[in-house]
């Protein structure tokens, strides 16, 4: 199936749902379904009159943290992209009626694609009906070639997003970015030029630590700036960084976080997720500091979306968030852009590193191929391991150690970039999903940190047999899409 | 020459294209290993890109008909770029540059309508936006002027495309990316040496072809100087035929005398700068502890094709054919030190860019200039030497021929009036050098070639 035609189709399906369905409120299924709407909402086109907004979308997973005078009235739409054995659409299903007390009939369920044997029912509306197994997977892989070629639009949700765009070289851009920390170049499979910054520095640190909750950690945890092409001389920044936070944090020691964060402050994991945010939003005032010559010469244009902007890419943040004031976290979004670009970086704050380029020919591109093998095989072997004790998943400091020992001889720092590439990848080719966990660490404080898994379970017998075809050390064949295809075999 | 090597039409525009890629990523490895020793870098000349770009296209060009030769016939035409549709030779004002045949050519094979590989990668880049670019310019403001230099925006990542097509393998670009890096141990200077002389005879050509234009130059700046318009141009003349001289004197291999100002150590002859870069690439190539077995491989065969394609240095400079030039060569440097020598100092020049663009020159250098160009006057028609040195010049030292008045500086500079008596002189003076010692000289030189 063509990636081009593809696209037309999902958003032909989504139009034709809206039109029929008109919800109030739209429930998508964990992040497939998030980037599916997003596919609709951010079209040249528009996503049409029946669109409901951000603020009537709640993600799956934030449905317990949605405000109670949500789904009160009207149809509300579950959207997911395709069902295989229909785990998650029936969570989501009783997460609706069974703890929201929301009728059956006032929900309308809607799959892009369903695999011949899926046990939900009912499925009001579909694309693609009694796919068998290989047209399952077909679609499968196409819809995340099309997200991959829309800009990774399978990045976690919860991250906030700033447009850019550059009238300067593309090196240009990613060496100024790279002044921030070690880069990784690389060309994603759907053929679009990103850069992954490993560990950018955090300007005024000490001031920024001290508004965390107390007992957070920064270092040694998953914090990098991810720059994706999205079209021609655009780019989006998505800078990502989840500290440690300790799950003893209640809602008051997140009261130096932004207000519209602070005060929607609940449980661990939910003060973890806000923490994130703060954190994230943090990284622009690094990013911008960084562009800040080219965006005065005029070769780089910023685009801080507004609230209810067409093209807004802060706004799905409330899919997750169902309680947080947008409005105002758009404005605590703009104000760390303009700290970064009044901010005239010293030398002590910056650091000397190379862009690594990770492409085909290049001096680490089997190194990085190693390396998302790495990623997977680490996972796989995770969860056999620990299957049975129902652990979320890898974190991103076992990960790397676990990448390690099979880089002997190579630089460091390169490795442990290139290995965050290797997630990366992995994340946009829906290979792995994050979650979260608690951690023991040395000082006796458990913390929530962000772990990885593999995304469900054809992603998990892929990797199985991949593992059992090719032992040891790293797999003959370096074309991933080569592993999906021995599924025959 | 194997047949995929020879030129052809097919699928032009978009070979041209790929090429102009394949350049621009090994430029970027150049500038990159330049900045990494040099992070005040901005970019590289034209003449850096352009001799940077033939090196590369005679080492690329040796590689492959190693691999088709090797290949036991088996080497079937296919998309692949075995050798950049390019002719390394094109000539104009800037010199010997490599340049495309326009596509618009008859299938008889390229024509002189030539257009430099540069100027063709800024068309491309014309149609592009920036992000997409293969050079960005960059303007910079010296104290002469404003300069462009031009940032290479081509990685890896954007040479996937070609390895999808088949233009290039894997294999090249690991090959491309050391070839580049090593090319960035270069200066500016050393990779211009190496990317202009590669024979005895194109070294010679270029010779030749330096000589006309110092010629013109110097005759246009006299006549200009005799009618009295603006200096600026007149100053624009001048610095062309210092210019020129220098190119001269630089692609003769002789010593640079006249110039000990302050910028004088970055000019040194040509055969001293090329023995000089081969050296330095030789040797970083031969530093492969840092290397995996792959790159040591790949650095051994740059240093086989590099030995193919660029002769030991006594090969171009000691054959006579370039040997015999080194009399004229000094006799046009001379000539121009003396006269843009001369006249920079003149205050009708104060606020053109003669003084900053000739500022390595010192008096001392003109007063030397001006003794030597006496005595050349004075010396025989077809006296002049097979190998032209500094030391057969001392024994020589003809007699200062007195019959040709120069205005002292002094004269010059407190009467405004002598300035034409002066350019009378200099007409004289460069009449005579280029009857006795340059015109014959260079139209026999012609007719042998059959030109």
């Amino acid at each position: 199936m063509q990636r081009a035609s593809i696209g037309h189709q999902i958003e032909k399906f989504l139009r034709i749902v809206l039109d029929k369905v008109s919800p109030t409120w739209i429930v998508t299924v964990e992040r497939k379904g998030t980037a599916l709407l997003r596919t609709l909402v951010e079209s040249p086109a528009g996503p049409g009159p029946k669109w409901v907004g951000w603020d009537h979308v709640v993600s799956s997973k934030a449905l317990p943290f949605a405000p109670e005078s949500s789904f009160k009235e009207g149809t509300i739409l579950l959207l997911d992209d395709a069902i295989h054995s229909g785990h998650r659409i029936t969570d989501a299903w009783r997460s609706l009626t069974e703890l929201r007390n929301i009728p059956a009939e006032r929900i309308k369920v809607a799959v892009f694609g369903v695999h011949e044997r899926a046990d939900f029912q009912p499925v009001d509306y579909w694309w693609l009906g009694e796919l068998s197994k290989d047209n399952y997977f077909g679609v499968r892989e196409s819809i995340i070639q099309f997200f991959q070629q829309r800009g990774s639009l399978l990045l976690d949700t919860e991250h906030v997003e700033v447009p850019v765009q550059i009238n300067c070289g593309r090196l240009e851009f990613f060496d100024a970015l790279c002044r921030a920390g070690q880069g990784v170049e690389y060309v994603s499979s759907g053929g679009r030029h990103n850069l992954t910054v490993h560990e950018p520095v955090i300007l005024n640190r000490d001031a920024f630590v001290k508004l965390l909750p107390p007992g957070t950690l920064i270092d040694g945890v998953l914090s990098k700036i991810r720059v994706i092409e999205r079209d021609k001389n655009w780019y989006t920044i998505i800078p990502i960084f989840y500290p440690a936070t300790p799950i003893s944090s209640q809602g008051g020691s997140l009261s130096r976080l932004y207000p519209c964060l602070a005060e929607i402050a609940g449980d661990a994991e939910l003060n973890f997720q806000l923490v994130s945010v703060f954190a994230s939003i943090k990284l622009f005032q690094t990013v911008f500091a960084c562009l800040r010559d080219l965006i005065n010469d005029g070769r780089v244009r910023v685009c801080v979306p507004k609230a209810n902007d067409p093209n807004d890419t802060i706004g799905h943040l409330k899919a997750i968030f169902p309680k947080i004031d947008l409005e105002e976290l758009h404005l605590e979004v703009e104000k760390s852009v303009e700290l970064g670009r009044a901010w005239k970086l010293r030398k002590s704050e910056l650091r000397n590193f190379e862009r690594i380029e990770a492409a085909d020919g290049g001096r680490y591109s089997n190194v990085l191929k190693g390396l998302y093998w790495d990623v997977l095989t680490s996972a796989l072997r995770y969860t056999d391991r620990l299957a049975f004790a129902n652990q979320p998943g890898l974190s991103y400091e076992e990960i790397l150690n676990s990448t390690r020992s099979s880089s002997i001889g190579s630089d460091p720092s390169v490795v442990e970039a290139l290995a965050g590439t290797a997630v990366d990848m992995a994340i946009d080719e829906a290979q792995l999903v994050s979650d979260t966990r608690q951690f023991p660490f040395v000082d006796g404080i458990n913390r929530i940190s962000k772990v990885l898994k593999l995304d469900g379970e054809i992603v998990l017998s892929d990797v199985r047999r991949a593992n059992a075809m090719w032992r040891f050390p790293y797999p003959p064949v370096t074309d991933w899409s080569l592993v999906s295809s021995c599924r025959q075999a | 020459m194997p047949t995929s090597l020879e030129f052809s039409r097919d699928r032009y525009m978009s070979r041209c294209r790929d090429s102009c890629t394949i350049f621009g990523y090994v430029l970027r490895k150049r500038f990159q290993r330049l900045k990494k020793e040099d992070p005040a870098i901005v970019g590289l000349s034209e003449f850096d890109v352009d001799k940077t770009m033939r090196f590369l296209a005679k080492i690329w060009r040796q590689r492959s008909e190693e691999i088709i030769l090797g290949s036991g016939g088996t080497h079937k035409p296919s998309n692949r770029i075995d050798a950049f549709p390019v002719e390394p030779n094109y000539n104009d004002k800037h010199g010997h540059r490599l340049a495309f045949p326009p596509a618009g050519e008859t299938p008889n094979g390229p024509t002189r309508d030539l257009k430099p590989v540069l100027t063709v990668i800024q068309a491309f880049d014309s149609k592009v936006p920036d992000s997409e670019k293969i050079l960005i310019t960059k303007q910079i403001d010296e104290p002469w002027g404003i300069i462009e230099r031009f940032v290479p925006q081509i990685s890896s990542t954007s040479l996937i495309p070609l390895v999808q097509s088949g233009r290039i393998d894997e294999s090249d670009i690991e090959f491309l990316t050391r070839l580049g890096d090593v090319f960035g141990v270069l200066t500016e200077w050393e990779i211009q040496a190496i990317g202009r002389h590669e024979s005895a005879e194109w070294t010679q050509d270029s010779l030749l072809e330096e000589f006309a234009r110092w010629y013109w130059f110097s005759t246009e700046a006299l006549r200009q100087l005799k009618t009295g318009e603006d200096p600026r141009g007149a100053a624009r003349l001048l610095w062309q035929c210092w210019s020129f001289a220098l190119e001269c004197i630089r692609k003769a291999g002789l010593p640079l005398v006249y110039m000990s100002g302050k910028d004088a150590n970055r000019y040194t002859g040509d055969n001293e700068l090329y023995e000089l870069a081969l050296e330095k690439v030789k040797t970083e190539l031969r530093e492969t502890e840092a290397l995996d077995n792959r790159e040591r491989e790949i650095s051994n065969r740059i240093t086989h094709f590099i030995d193919k394609v660029q002769p030991p240095s006594n090969q171009i400079w000691l054959d006579p054919r370039v040997s015999v030039l080194g009399f004229p060569a000094f006799c046009c440097w001379t000539f121009a030190t003396f006269l843009s020598g001369t006249l920079k100092e003149l205050n009708i020049f104060a606020r053109t860019i003669l003084p900053s663009r000739l500022s390595s020159v010192t008096p001392s250098d003109v007063d030397s200039a001006s003794e030597n160009i006496l005595r050349l006057s004075n010396l025989p028609p077809n006296s002049q030497p097979k190998i032209f040195t500094l030391g057969w010049w001392e024994q020589q030292k003809p007699a200062l021929n007195q019959a040709i008045p120069i205005p002292s500086r002094d004269d010059l500079q407190q009467n405004p009036a002598v300035l034409a008596d002066f350019v009378s002189s200099a007409e004289l003076m460069l009449n005579s050098l280029w009857d006795n010692f340059m015109a014959n000289h260079i139209s026999n030189i012609r007719l042998q070639k059959g030109a």
